[in-house]
């Protein structure tokens, strides 16, 4: 019974040797194939979404800086779409401070009717 | 200490039955928690790659709030600047290649001057060609695609055959996984954008030149939608730190009513443990060493739970690509994915996990432990 | 603070009962009054028998006097200092170095080993591991259990168990021994080792108060009180 507690004490300070060598084990290495695609591509994707199949904004909000769900069903309320609420990242709306408020805008009347290829 | 130390682990091999039931209680949410962590913490870190890489502005039009297609003739416009280096169209888009598979369609021209360091297999298109296109790992292995082998994309617009000529690399970020590059020309072509792109990407002298540029431009043309670098890794990173907050709370109250439940479940204030405790302070012990001792079982307890659940977490994401797992966690992911799973570990994630486990096992052995010993020890013994 | 550290004179009682009474489901449908003011002084160096048929109070009174139990009303002091200004620290020393308690059921770790549950006790103590095991074997020998010594509590007889329990009552010399049926559960020839070193403690300056049965037991007793409607009653003096 003695030994068997000794023995514990000895195997968790053994997990707790191999805990310490995963963490000292080189993990912030950032590969070249994945810094060559995105300089080649301008940068895509942040979220936590794989394939962008049905929300721009969890995949890249710099592609779609807006999730239509945010206000639905109840506006004012936040509502996420299944996207949100299955990862482990919610990205913010990036438009906040980088232009004019939405209605002055909209105010100029020169928005252009253009194609919206992404809902293809 | 040290005797006591020892007494709390004859204590844990003595029950390994409760013991293991209390290790599995812990370690099993704990397991969960330290991977989506480091999940966390690894796109993070990828999406810190995909700013620091990405343009230094992308400029769109900006309809209702939404995005909307830009001229490409912005593009000679925006290369005058004094502040641009370079400014390059893109086209973004989404398309279904098979029934229930999407693709991201990314129509960009690659950098010549760059070696193709991105690719599994095959080769790069060149700028100029009709048809031609390299797929991400997991939509080539979906499709069964190998270079050479030809891809029917139909769009409302119109539809084409083009040749796979290179796999990407499985070892790219989580986002290369469904894409389908092809040169803006094509992508024009498919989605019937003549004259049009999704965004323009602009890379300046510096951070300084870009804010500046922002800013002119915002003056100067309000139907453009303009976000900086600085902007978006202000907003994301932040969104990450955000998330990872919310998460890890949401998890320690979702963990905390777990444990709780399984203390009371497993026994820890059962007739024999109380009966254990009166003992203990029939022969000498006070109320304080009594909670030494439990604190130091549930230190032990959580010390082995959390060693352990790191060392499974980081076997199943770093060695086996976290299977079953990281759908849980990315949206748009198989269950088995055919991509290298980001993912960061380190030791605040573990501390995180360790502490939120010490404080709920901590308060839900204690407190039973210290009303134990308040008990008069002969109601206990009887 | 330990109670001892005030000026206590050898000759004043170590335990003073006076007017204990205890009462179980007070106020209750079936209220169980079990001491009726019980009065007793335990001097340094005695030994005090307590006799009385089985449910007479003889555990309860036993349990009141090592602080394992509080009387309902009546006052209890050790040492000369009453027990209800004792703090919990102060109680736990006072179990730990003066007091110790032979229960009737053992009262042992099933599942340590009986040398842990020798010095388990005194686990708080500054003494290294190897000293208390050590110490622990020795006194197991003197209950002649050494060969057990490894063995889980759960696996020895009843017989060896009552040894096991005796042994850890002693093993720290206590000032005064509580013993309840000390002998119950034994055979006559460790009735009689058990009996021969209660006796060897009482010429080593020990204090016994017992609730027993065998007259051997009661044999080493200078006073004998008998428990009845509980109430204590002189029934021999030695």
């Amino acid at each position: 019974m003695m030994s068997r507690a000794h023995g514990f004490l000895i195997a968790l300070a053994v997990l707790w040797a191999a805990v310490v060598a995963g963490l000292a084990l080189p993990q912030n290495e950032i590969r070249s194939e994945a810094r060559y695609l995105q300089r080649q591509w301008g940068g895509l994707g942040l979220g936590a979404h794989a394939a962008a199949g049905s929300c721009w904004f969890v995949f890249d909000p710099r592609i779609e800086p807006y999730c239509p769900n945010f206000e639905r069903p109840f506006s004012a309320l936040p509502n996420f779409c299944p996207r949100h609420s299955t990862t482990v990242s919610r990205l913010p709306v990036l438009t906040a401070d980088a232009r004019e408020p939405r209605s002055q805008v909209l105010g100029k009347g020169a928005i252009e009717t253009l194609p919206q290829p992404r809902s293809e | 200490m040290p005797k006591l130390l020892f007494l709390a682990a004859l204590n844990l091999v003595k029950n390994p039955g409760r013991a293991l039931a209390l290790v599995l209680g812990i370690g099993g949410p704990l397991f969960l928690f330290i991977a989506g962590a480091a999940i966390s913490a690894g796109l993070s870190r990828d999406a810190t790659v995909s700013i620091e890489s990405g343009a230094d502005i992308y400029v769109t039009f900006d309809r209702g709030g939404l995005d909307a297609n830009i001229p490409v003739s912005y593009v000679e416009e925006l290369s005058k600047s004094q502040f641009v280096v370079e400014v390059r169209p893109r086209i973004v888009a989404r398309l279904a290649v098979a029934p229930e598979t999407w693709a991201l369609v990314l129509g960009i021209d690659p950098i010549a001057a760059e070696e193709a360091t991105g690719l599994q297999s095959g080769r790069l298109f060149e700028s100029n060609s009709k048809n031609e296109v390299a797929l991400g790992p997991v939509l080539a292995q979906r499709l069964g695609l190998t270079p050479g082998k030809q891809l029917l994309l139909a769009t409302a617009f119109t539809h084409k055959v083009v040749t796979v000529v290179g796999i990407l690399s499985r070892k790219g970020t989580l986002w290369d996984s469904a894409v389908i590059w092809a040169p803006f020309a094509q992508a024009q072509e498919l989605f019937g954008m003549r004259d049009l792109a999704t965004d323009i990407l602009i890379r300046t002298r510096d951070e300084i030149s870009a804010t500046r540029l922002a800013d002119r431009l915002a003056r100067s043309e309000p139907r453009l939608r303009i976000q900086t670098r600085g902007l978006v890794r202000r907003y994301v990173l932040q969104g990450y730190g955000v998330t990872s907050g919310v998460f890890s709370a949401i998890y320690a109250v979702t963990f905390a009513s777990g444990v709780l439940a399984l203390l009371v479940i497993s026994g820890l204030g059962s007739k024999e443990r109380r009966r254990e405790v009166a003992l203990l302070k029939a022969l000498g012990w006070s109320a304080r060493h009594i909670l030494v001792l439990v604190s130091l079982e549930a230190l032990l307890c959580c010390l082995l739970a959390s060693a352990l659940s790191f060392l499974f977490a980081f076997a199943w994401v770093r060695l086996f690509n976290a299977p079953l797992l990281a759908s849980l966690f990315i949206a748009e992911l198989d269950w088995f994915p055919g991509i290298e799973i980001p993912a960061q570990f380190d030791a605040g994630i573990l501390a995180l996990g360790l502490g939120v486990s010490l404080a709920i096992t901590w308060a839900g052995t204690l407190i039973p432990t210290w009303r134990t010993a308040c008990v008069p020890l002969r109601e206990t013994l009887r | 603070m330990c109670p001892t550290s005030r000026n206590f004179a050898v000759r004043d009682p170590i335990i003073e009962a006076s007017n204990l009474v205890k009462t179980f489901n007070s106020g209750g449908p079936f209220e169980l009054r079990v001491l009726c003011g019980v009065d007793l002084k335990v001097f340094p160096n005695s030994a005090i028998g307590i006799t009385g048929s089985s449910g007479a109070g003889k555990t309860t009174l036993l349990s009141c006097l090592s602080l394992l139990d509080a009387p309902t009303s009546g006052s209890l002091s050790f040492f000369g200092q009453p027990a209800q200004f004792l703090t919990e620290g102060a109680q736990s020393v006072l179990r730990r170095e003066k007091l110790a308690f032979i229960f009737q059921d053992f009262q042992l770790f099933e599942d340590l080993p009986a040398w842990l549950n020798v010095c388990v006790g005194r686990f708080v103590e500054k003494a290294s591991l190897r000293q208390l095991h050590w110490q622990a074997i020795e006194t197991l020998e003197q209950v002649e259990l050494q060969a057990r010594a490894d063995h889980l509590a759960r696996l020895l007889s009843g017989g060896e168990k009552q040894r096991l329990a005796f042994a850890r009552a002693i093993a720290r010399a206590p000032e005064i021994l509580l013993a309840d049926e000390p002998t119950s559960n034994l055979d006559p020839d460790t009735a009689k080792l058990l009996t021969s070193r209660l006796q060897r403690y009482l010429e080593q300056g020990g204090t016994l108060v017992a609730a027993s049965h065998d007259p051997a037991v009661i044999s080493l007793c200078r006073e004998v009180y008998e428990l009845s409607e509980g109430r204590l009653r002189k029934a021999t003096q030695a």
